[in-house]
């Protein structure tokens, strides 16, 4: 039944993939887009939706699933941001080649550092604009369910077969409740229909080849250039069959109040709210302005700009991004309206205003005085100035210093959660390694809460460096070698991250690290679970486990599968030292640094510790209970504490009579949904684990080793 | 030049956190023993060492771990 709800733009994007009927879903975690996957989770955990829901270990594999499924022939759907975008790459170039129509949703957010920060801009999809996908760009969370369910309907049209994106502005939609009318489910059913392809296809009753063939390449980029010219009208004519069944319809770029107006400002997005509010009180004072929103920049709507710039003395063209060093140093829209309308009888004077990178905002103040400034270029026929740059003020920050401060390396007063074990851990790594010590972590709660902490100052007085989230161990060895041949052998390099960050999409360079025998400390807090994103499933989130993308509903149980067991992953590279650490055992953990600082110093090779830090908010506890609780994983032998030095085993911590699992579990909500037959699970992996790590007989070498 | 704006950063400093607490640990001098766990397990490291343990309320976000690790139960969560 059709309803209406308020609800978020990323709530509206899910819905819409509900709706189409998406068969194959592979999420990974990013801000701001995570809460898209965490609903569609729910959706398929409750039946709501018939998918596989699979969760990965980066974007890069996101992509690829996708594209397997699609060449498989089902529909399929993943969704990413800034970074994550751009992890993706390669994969996205593979798409409009074979001609996949996967859909992506985009909750946009700069891309790269130290400027990316959280903050939404277009620097992400603006970098995959020539990969031959289709982009949209909403401007409203109802925007954004329809838009889903006409990406799929034209990518998958026969005369189109192209990828798209569909771009939901980061924090300004994502995040923010509107009134959206949610669709019958028969009514999308009769506007879309199964996809059905043949043109690339794997199936084992029709074999098909696809790889890579150079000679080909001109020949493909010129067919799909020329579906890109037939897709305008795919676009309209979809448009109006989705009028006359739900009663909307956007554009490919809409105009709003353009009639008899002299300057016309071009927006993308959810700018053009505002920029809708300035162009209706201006008009009110009789100033002849208009608006002209963007939905669709590829393909490029040439023909709708080329219409309206006959009629009008100025465009004012806003772009929320840049190509550093283009042509006439404005911004990528610009770009692209010039280029339209060059050679064109009538062109107007373009202006660029360069605004909100990096997710300010674009005020109606910025927009009304460059409205201003446009009335007046195109009454004068000329302007000095075609480009400007809205730069706000910095930020002016005001920090505190401790008054003990001279004997700390780490402050505190850091964002983290109350009762954040992970805080309490890094305070302990690294005031035990010293100042010494140059810190590299991926983004993750430690780097982003109490490293980066609050803007303009910095809470950890040692070098630090925030850098790619699967890079950890890469960059870390890039700065030993740097250092190396500075000849500043004498300190440390650490590498940090959080379970997802190592386990997941930090594995390749932590193995290919620890197989180089890099002089180098990895450590891995495990909070099981990706929490700086709010709580997906992670490798090493436990059996059972509720998290956000392992929902507990009518079909789901929490997380179905056992954790991945790094230290035994990172023994099998003979690496001279592997540990596993607890937070609640802090003087075992101290030594077991000093020992991984020792090993690195004689230079034998990559240290690896494991510790476990629970998490408060991801594990719904009490926050007093944190050391408890890793307390009790320790005596239930859920998490034994162990190291393994130049290939031998020890056990630093004996557990004589363990406790049952049901005194760790029970403390947590996460596993308040529990079966018996969850907990025997549980138990038995407790147990088999210890066994593990338990000599077989007298003088045995371990089963590890 | 390379203007270093606020994320590539030489100056350190935090900020006050206490505000965040809706309950304020209160050690009993009397009953603690001096044992130094409340010290070692503070997530933000701020219980002092001096004469006694002195918690630093500037910076104290109330999470209890305190009190709930002290072995004597010196230490009582009262409402801010």
């Amino acid at each position: 039944m059709a309803t209406t709800e308020i609800i978020t733009g990323n709530s509206a994007l899910a819905h819409g993939v509900r709706l189409a009927r998406v068969q194959v879903i592979a999420p990974y975690p990013i801000t701001p887009q995570t809460s898209i996957v965490d609903e569609i989770a729910n959706f398929v955990a409750s039946g709501q939706l018939e998918a596989k829901f699979i969760n990965v270990e980066s974007e890069h594999s996101s992509l690829a699933i996708c594209t397997g499924a699609e060449l498989a022939g089902a529909r399929s759907f993943t969704a990413t941001s800034s970074m994550g975008l751009g992890y993706m790459f390669e994969g996205l170039t593979f798409l409009h080649g074979m001609r996949l129509p996967v859909v992506i949703g985009v909750a946009n957010r700069t891309l790269g550092a130290p400027m990316g920060g959280g903050g939404p801009d277009y620097s992400d999809v603006m970098s995959a604009r020539d990969f031959g996908f289709l982009q949209f760009y909403v401007e409203s969370n109802q925007e954004a369910l329809d838009t889903i369910l006409m990406a799929y309907r034209i990518a998958e049209d026969p005369r189109v077969l192209l990828p798209a994106m569909v771009s939901i502005d980061g924090f300004y939609l994502s995040f923010s409740s509107e009134i959206v009318y949610i669709p019958d489910q028969e009514e999308v059913d009769a506007f879309l229909p199964l996809y059905q392809p043949t043109h690339a296809l794997l199936d084992p009753d029709d074999p098909m080849a696809l790889f890579c063939e150079p000679l080909a390449t001109i020949h493909y980029d010129y067919q799909i250039d020329q579906v890109m010219q037939e897709v305008p009208e795919v676009i309209r004519e979809v448009e109006e069959e989705f009028f006359s069944r739900f009663g909307r319809r956007y554009g490919l770029a809409e105009e709003y109040r353009c009639e008899g107006a002299e300057a016309v400002i071009v927006t993308v997005g959810s700018m053009t709210g505002t920029a809708r509010e300035v162009v209706d009180r201006m008009r009110e004072k009789g100033l002849p302005v208009g608006l002209l929103k963007l939905r669709v920049l590829r393909p490029f709507p040439t023909e709708e700009i080329r219409a309206l710039a006959r009629r009008v003395k100025t465009l004012a063209v806003i772009d929320r991004n840049v190509s550093h060093g283009g042509g006439g140093g404005c911004g990528i829209i610009c770009l692209d309206i010039k280029s339209a309308l060059y050679g064109q009888r009538q062109t107007p004077i373009i202006l660029s205003l360069i605004a909100g990178l990096g997710g300010l905002d674009i005020t109606e103040e910025m927009i009304h005085s460059f409205l201003l400034n446009a009335l007046e270029a195109g009454r004068k026929g000329w302007i000095e100035k075609e480009v400007e740059w809205a730069l706000p003020p910095l930020p002016i920050t005001t920090g505190v210093i401790p008054r003990d401060n001279a004997q700390r390396l780490v402050y505190p007063g850091t964002p983290s959660c109350a009762g954040c074990t992970a805080t309490l851990l890094f305070r302990t790594t690294i005031d035990t390694l010293g100042k010494d010590t140059c810190l590299i972590m991926p983004p993750c709660c430690i780097s982003v809460v109490n490293t980066v902490g609050w803007p303009g100052h910095s809470p950890v007085k040692i070098p630090f460096y925030m850098t790619t989230f699967a890079s950890t161990a890469a960059a870390a060895t890039g700065v030993r070698a740097g250092l190396d041949m500075r000849s500043k052998t004498n300190n440390l390099v650490l590498g940090m991250a959080g379970d997802g960050g190592t386990a997941d999409i930090g594995i390749q360079s932590l193995s290919g690290a620890a197989d180089r025998k890099e002089p180098i400390i990895y450590i891995c807090y495990d909070n099981e679970a990706y929490m700086n994103t709010g709580i997906q499933k992670s490798g090493t989130t436990p059996f059972g486990a509720r998290t956000t993308t392992t929902p507990v509903a009518c079909l789901g149980e929490g997380n179905p599968l056992l954790s991945k067991n790094m230290p035994r992953i990172m023994a099998a590279h003979d690496i001279p030292y592997v540990a596993t650490a607890s937070v609640a055992f802090l003087e075992d953990y101290r030594r077991k640094l000093k020992k991984a600082a020792q090993v690195v110093r004689e230079r034998k090779g990559l240290a690896y510790i494991h510790a476990h830090t629970p998490c408060s908010t991801g594990w719904r506890f009490p926050a007093h209970l944190g050391i408890e609780i890793a307390r009790l994983a320790v005596e239930t032998n859920l998490w034994p504490l162990y190291q393994i030095e130049e290939g031998v085993l020890s056990l630093t911590k004996k557990v004589k009579s363990p406790k049952p699992v049901t005194e760790y579990t029970k403390l947590q909500g996460r596993f308040r949904h529990l079966s018996t037959g969850q907990i025997q699970t549980l138990q038995q992996y407790a147990d088999q684990l210890i066994n593990s790590l338990l000599p077989k007989k007298e003088g045995a070498s371990s089963p590890i080793t | 030049m390379i203007l270093p704006f606020t994320s590539m950063t030489r100056e350190f400093a935090t900020r006050e956190t206490g505000s965040w607490r809706t309950e304020r640990p209160i050690i009993d001098l009397e009953i603690c023993s001096d044992c130094g766990r409340c010290i070692e397990y503070c997530p933000e490291g701020i219980i002092l060492k001096e004469e006694k343990p002195v918690i630093d309320y500037l910076f104290c976000k109330g999470c209890g771990i305190c009190a709930c690790e002290c072995p004597k139960k010196a230490i009582n969560m009262i409402m801010e």
